[in-house]
């Protein structure tokens, strides 16, 4: 920062506070802030365990068998439980967001933030529905 | 020390403030008053008490007691909030500090010359590109009509009084002073959405900046504590949006900043 | 901009970020995690862990029949890659903010550098399918 011309003759001494590397433990909100933010961590084991997937199944059905075993065993459901909790509270942060970066207007009149919000969680559930019907009874549907 | 809903039946409060004298402190310290107060004692006027009664050397800066001024931002219980505009009936018991982030002046004092530099950073101003209104030797004689609609898209974020309480809620500001804050950044979308206003090239430089919204990441706490419910973050993470499109305009040449 | 420095002791330069490239992507990213994966977490995790559906649903020869289609590319190119960035986007910004640094841009180039590279090894895989 760049404080007025230096003077001698100042008294001045302003105290600076250095920034903690743990400020975010200091008060709920920022707390709430980097557990937000760390769903990402768990997004990515996630997210490398379905890129693993996708080469298991270019490897032949005995490597692609393999990974599905590996993904369905009981060792693997806490990580399942976490990733769960991890993308929901991941979107019931994005989805009150969204509307503040959007700041939608119909016709020139504004759409309040709630009803933006409730038209995200309404199409994530029907994403949500209808990727489970097709993926768990696809051969009947398609 | 009482807990928090534990209030005495007598009326006076154990006020714990943050001190600093530079010529005779090296670090602030904490000195407790206890201060009488009835339902609608503010803050503000707890330090007055406090000065008036107790201790004259405590230094604070106020002005209007009615939530305008933006002069009297404390850290009260950790929270950054205005004085003025926050009563010893809703704490069991209260510790004020300067505002977090800013160097700390002496006592309740936070120097927020940094502050008042950023705002006047991004020109917050309307600025006119019209040959016939730049010329200074007549008075601008025409009326700048606007549609309840063209106020509706800036109103809100016009109603800061710079009292750098965002600015001590803003952990992105505590880690580098460089970033030119909510506030600030608030101001300069404020005018880039005036329909009156013809100087957004002049602020996008700004935006477009690491300093500017891109030092930002939505933590959100600057809006929580509004005093104005102005919604900084808001107006920051539209500037984002804005300022991708200035980026993927200037990308293909057709427009933006350099 | 010599009269945006008004009162500064030193000029400021303000310099263009390229963060706009790796926000948009870390945006796409956020939606595809909040719309899309749910149901895959819910599928793999509950459905499949559990026994809910017969394991037919996910035998090779329906797997690679979805993987070779078009449309099933793009829905696992979707998936995975905008993925990658955002959390690449937010680890990067998450040590940022707990005061982690590298030296120089070396976490910048491993973050998105190494979401790039996975990111083209997924269009390798899809493109070898089917």
């Amino acid at each position: 920062m760049n404080a007025p011309k230096e003077n001698n003759k100042t008294l001045r001494r302003p105290y600076k506070v250095e920034q903690k590397p743990l400020w975010w433990l200091d008060n709920s909100y920022y707390f709430r802030y980097m557990i937000r933010e760390s769903t990402s961590l768990i997004v990515l084991i996630y997210g490398l365990v379905i890129v693993v997937g996708l080469l298991r199944l270019t490897q032949g059905p005995y490597m692609w068998q393999g990974w599905v075993e590996t993904v369905s065993s009981p060792l693997m459901f806490p990580l399942h439980l976490l990733a769960l909790l991890a993308v929901v509270y991941h979107a019931y942060t994005w989805f009150k967001l969204a509307p503040r970066i959007m700041a939608l207007r119909i016709s020139g009149k504004p759409v309040s933030d709630q009803k933006v919000e409730w038209a995200h969680w309404i199409v994530m559930l029907g994403v949500t529905v209808a990727c489970l019907l097709v993926a768990s009874c696809g051969g009947a549907l398609l | 020390m009482n807990s928090e809903h534990d209030i005495p039946n007598s009326s006076t409060m154990r006020v714990e403030v943050q001190r600093y004298r530079p010529e005779l402190d090296a670090r602030p310290w904490w000195q407790a008053f206890d201060v009488p107060y009835t339902n609608d004692t503010s803050v503000l006027e707890a330090l007055q008490y406090i000065k008036d009664e107790l201790d004259s050397s405590l230094s604070f800066r106020w002005s209007c007691r009615m939530a305008i001024c933006g002069s009297c931002g404390f850290m009260i219980n950790g929270v950054p909030k205005l004085g003025c505009k926050s009563f010893l009936r809703d704490y069991g018991a209260l510790k004020i500090a300067a505002l977090d982030n800013f160097p700390i002046e002496r006592d309740l004092v936070a120097d927020i010359s940094g502050f008042v530099e950023k705002l006047e950073t991004v020109k917050p101003y309307l600025m006119r590109e019209d040959p016939s209104d730049l010329d200074t030797s007549v008075p601008i004689s025409r009326a700048f009509n606007q549609t309840p609609q063209q106020l509706s898209l800036y109103k809100q974020f016009s109603q800061c009084i710079n009292c750098g309480i965002c600015y001590a809620a803003c952990p992105q500001f505590g880690r580098d002073p460089e970033f030119l804050g909510p506030a600030a950044l608030t101001l300069a979308y404020r005018y880039n959405q005036d329909s009156r206003d013809q100087g957004k090239k002049d602020r996008m430089p700004l935006l477009n900046a690491e300093e500017g919204v891109w030092g930002c990441t939505f933590v959100g706490y600057c809006s929580e504590v509004c005093p104005k419910s102005v919604d900084p973050a808001a107006a920051i993470n539209q500037g984002k949006a804005a300022s991708a499109i200035d980026y993927a305009l200037n990308l293909v040449q057709l427009g933006g900043d350099k | 901009m010599s009269d945006l420095n008004v009162g500064r002791t030193t000029a400021k330069e303000y310099h263009r970020s390229h963060e706009p490239i790796v926000w948009s992507l870390f945006g796409a990213g956020g939606m595809v995690v909040a719309f899309l994966m749910p149901a895959v977490v819910i599928f793999i995790g509950f459905f499949l862990s559990l026994g809910l559906v017969d394991n037919d649903a996910v035998s090779f020869e329906r797997v690679i029949g979805f993987a070779s289609s078009w449309w099933g590319k793009c829905y696992l190119a979707i998936l995975i890659i905008p993925t990658l960035y955002h959390v690449a986007h937010r680890i990067f910004h998450g040590l940022h903010d707990m005061h982690v640094k590298g030296p120089g841009s070396l976490l910048a180039i491993l973050f998105y550098g190494g979401s790039t590279l996975l990111s083209i090894f997924v269009l390798y895989l899809l493109w070898g399918i089917g």
